[in-house]
């Protein structure tokens, strides 16, 4: 008759992984050692085994046909509106790129019309002063003759011109 | 000598590592064959952790849809079942934070094994002519051993259910758990301990013990 001894904690564990097959050589050795010395040891091993056999009888589940129909698709669907979104965003930069840089150019082309009609049509005091730059000049004599008619007359025998010529060296 | 790749990664002689190399690939057939390969199996085990079918359910999707997301960046370290686990534990374990209560389950009785057909299990619901009376003492039996099991803890359950069912080593339970293996041990022994001390009185009754192992 075998010996009553009870295990240690250590060799319980023993126990149990030499039931799973996961004891190396001198372990195992050693628990059937055990077993064959201990009625405990031979007793706990039975109940061990018939209580983990018990768990056949755990219910198992059904998964419908669908599931993984349904599975694919919902990942398909969790993937696609990442990427339509991303596609989208993309296009919408895109156009607002456009959008903006179009009106950058209608902006930059009003301003430099604008500016060309500036300088074109409104009078500037400047080149007005430049272009009457002769009559200014010799606004003195004009006052000094005083006559327009005589003015005249000196622009046809070409006299003022002669009379200033000397002065333009 | 010139080694290939499977001598160098003996990861790689998994099947499934290899169908989800081909998914890394591009390859869509892949990814499907494996939700079909796995999809009973993980229902199963989320099922027996959050004790709710249809959460399950929801939560096996999830898992699939990180499996899917994390394709372009796999690199296989481990069994493809070890680490798809580990992803549904963690997403499990984040679940049962979340809820914070756990529901109560249906399971039907006459359905198959607990993570799904597998080979060399015992289905006492393929038992055909079986009495009222046996149909009563088995649905008690499945009523005692489910509430054993959801007594365990956490880890515990998920140990037990991986080892029993997906045939796990103490290794790859390891590297699901994210511990050592001599800490499966430890807890493998401590799990088996207390359903022990549960079911023990059940089995002590011949005629639970009897339809158990018929």
């Amino acid at each position: 008759m075998g010996k009553i001894i009870r295990l240690s904690a250590e060799q319980r564990e023993n126990l149990i992984a030499y039931l799973d097959g996961e004891l190396e050589e001198p372990g195992a050795q050693e628990v059937e050692q055990v077993l064959a010395e201990s009625v405990v040891a031979r007793h706990e091993i039975d109940m061990l085994s018939r209580t983990w056999d018990l768990l056949n009888v755990l219910p198992g589940v059904k998964v419908s046909d669908e599931f993984s129909r349904k599975t694919l698709s919902s990942i398909r669907a969790a993937e696609q509106p990442k990427t339509r979104i991303g596609g989208d965003a993309l296009s919408r930069n895109l156009r607002r790129g456009f959008v903006l840089a179009a009106w950058a150019a209608l902006v930059a082309a009003f301003g430099f019309v604008g500016y060309q009609g500036l300088h074109s049509w409104v009078p500037n005091e400047a080149s007005q002063l430049f272009e009457e730059y002769d009559v200014i000049a010799n606004l003195d004599d004009y006052q000094e003759i005083g006559d327009i008619e005589f003015l005249r007359t000196l622009k046809e025998k070409h006299t003022l011109a002669e009379h200033h010529e000397p002065s333009d060296k | 000598m010139k080694q290939n790749g499977t001598d160098q990664n003996p990861v790689l002689r998994d099947p499934d590592v290899r169908l989800m190399l081909r998914a890394k690939a591009g390859d869509e057939t892949a990814f499907t064959q494996l939700v079909t390969t796995y999809q009973v199996r993980l229902v199963g085990l989320l099922t027996h952790l959050l004790q709710n079918q249809e959460a399950a359910e929801d939560l096996a999707q999830e898992v699939f849809l990180r499996i899917y997301r994390a394709r372009h960046g796999y690199e296989p370290t481990a069994r493809f079942s070890t680490w798809m686990f580990r992803i549904a534990n963690n997403l499990a374990c984040n679940q049962r934070r979340d809820t914070g209560r756990r529901r109560e389950t249906v399971l039907n009785v006459n359905d198959s094994g607990p993570l799904g057909p597998r080979p060399g299990e015992r289905l006492l619901a393929d038992k055909s002519g079986m009495m009222p009376t046996r149909q009563a003492a088995q649905n008690e039996i499945c009523a005692v051993v489910q509430a054993a099991l959801a007594s365990l803890n956490e880890n515990q359950r998920v140990a037990v259910l991986l080892h029993k069912f997906e045939e796990m080593s103490y290794a790859d339970i390891a590297a699901t758990l994210d511990m050592t293996p001599v800490a499966v041990k430890s807890l493998l022994s401590r799990a088996r301990d207390n359903l022990r001390e549960k079911l023990e009185p059940y089995v002590k009754q011949g005629v639970l013990g009897s339809i158990a192992t018929e």
